[in-house]
């Protein structure tokens, strides 16, 4: 049983970091798309791919979750559309502003709040110790001197 | 200041997606959270697109690949692999994670455009391994 919790962990770390290479991957792409393209209309088109791809491979997902009655739907369908506003915003913001500016924020920003909010609303649900606060501060650093320095 | 502000509030809201997908995932398979959180985001997406009145005409080829490679990496991948996180190790470490994005972002770039890493972008990365090191460590 310790095995398998282990075995879990090691994967929820391993799909976290290929969120974060993923993201950084989709990063370097956006930014030589929109070069050409407006960024709001490479946002709609990739979203409606994104629909009919997620729907066409996570179908059964779907179904059993309906079968089995779960909820958490209407939180779901909230995450998608605070996600796009983000989009949006950060997009607005490159329009005010240079790069240079905006990624440092965003680098520093994302994690800071995601971790302030875990802290305040999930405190009894997820273990937070002085280690994830002194490991993120590294992790935030980290990507600042990066952003700061290469204008990611 | 207004493009600060505006980076800033695109930063909170990031930060409250991956909340609320945490949220979803606890009751949810991480696939299904994937693929209802996709609807509401084209909705979103399509319905800004058009108030602002943009042209979906003229993409050639390349631009369909790229924005197809983008909905492939950003909706699709990372989204399912940012929910598997944080279903199976919460949010308190999945988001700090998501910190890495930058360093990831430098060394594809590294790798695949030829650009160039100085000696503060290694203190930079050097510095974002070992805080996930410490973080792997605390939240086991």
């Amino acid at each position: 049983m310790q095995k398998r919790t282990r075995v879990a962990y090691l994967a929820g770390i391993a799909a976290a970091l290929g969120a974060a290479a993923s993201f950084g991957g989709a990063q370097v792409l956006t930014s030589a798309t929109v070069e050409t393209l407006s960024p709001l209309v490479v946002l709609a088109i990739a979203q409606a791919i994104a629909l009919v791809a997620n729907w066409g491979l996570f179908s059964r997902d779907v179904y059993l979750d309906l079968k089995e009655k779960r909820r958490g739907y209407a939180i779901s369908l909230l995450g998608g559309t605070i996600s796009t506003v983000a989009f949006v915003l950060v997009f607005s913001a490159l329009k005010e502003v240079s790069v240079v500016i905006v990624a440092p924020i965003l680098a520093g920003g994302v994690p800071i709040f995601t971790l302030l909010l875990s802290f305040l609303l999930l405190r009894r649900a997820e273990k937070i110790t002085a280690g994830t606060f002194v490991g993120a501060a590294f992790v935030i650093g980290g990507a600042l001197l990066v952003t700061t320095t290469a204008g990611v | 200041m207004l493009g600060v502000g505006l980076a800033v509030a695109s930063a909170v809201a990031f930060a409250f997606t991956n909340y609320y997908l945490r949220l979803a995932s606890r009751d949810l398979r991480q696939g299904s959270v994937t693929a209802w959180s996709s609807i509401t985001g084209f909705i979103v997406a399509i319905l800004i697109a058009v108030g602002f009145r943009e042209s979906f005409a003229g993409i050639d080829g390349w631009g369909w690949v790229s924005i197809a490679g983008i909905a492939l990496v950003w909706f699709i991948i990372g989204r399912y692999l940012m929910i598997m996180g944080l279903r199976l190790i919460g949010l308190s470490l999945t988001g700090p994670m998501m910190g890495t994005i930058p360093i990831w972002a430098l060394l594809l770039a590294f790798f695949f455009l030829d650009d160039q890493i100085g000696w503060t972008q290694v203190v930079g990365v050097s510095m974002s391994t070992f805080g996930l090191i410490v973080m792997s460590r605390a939240g086991r």
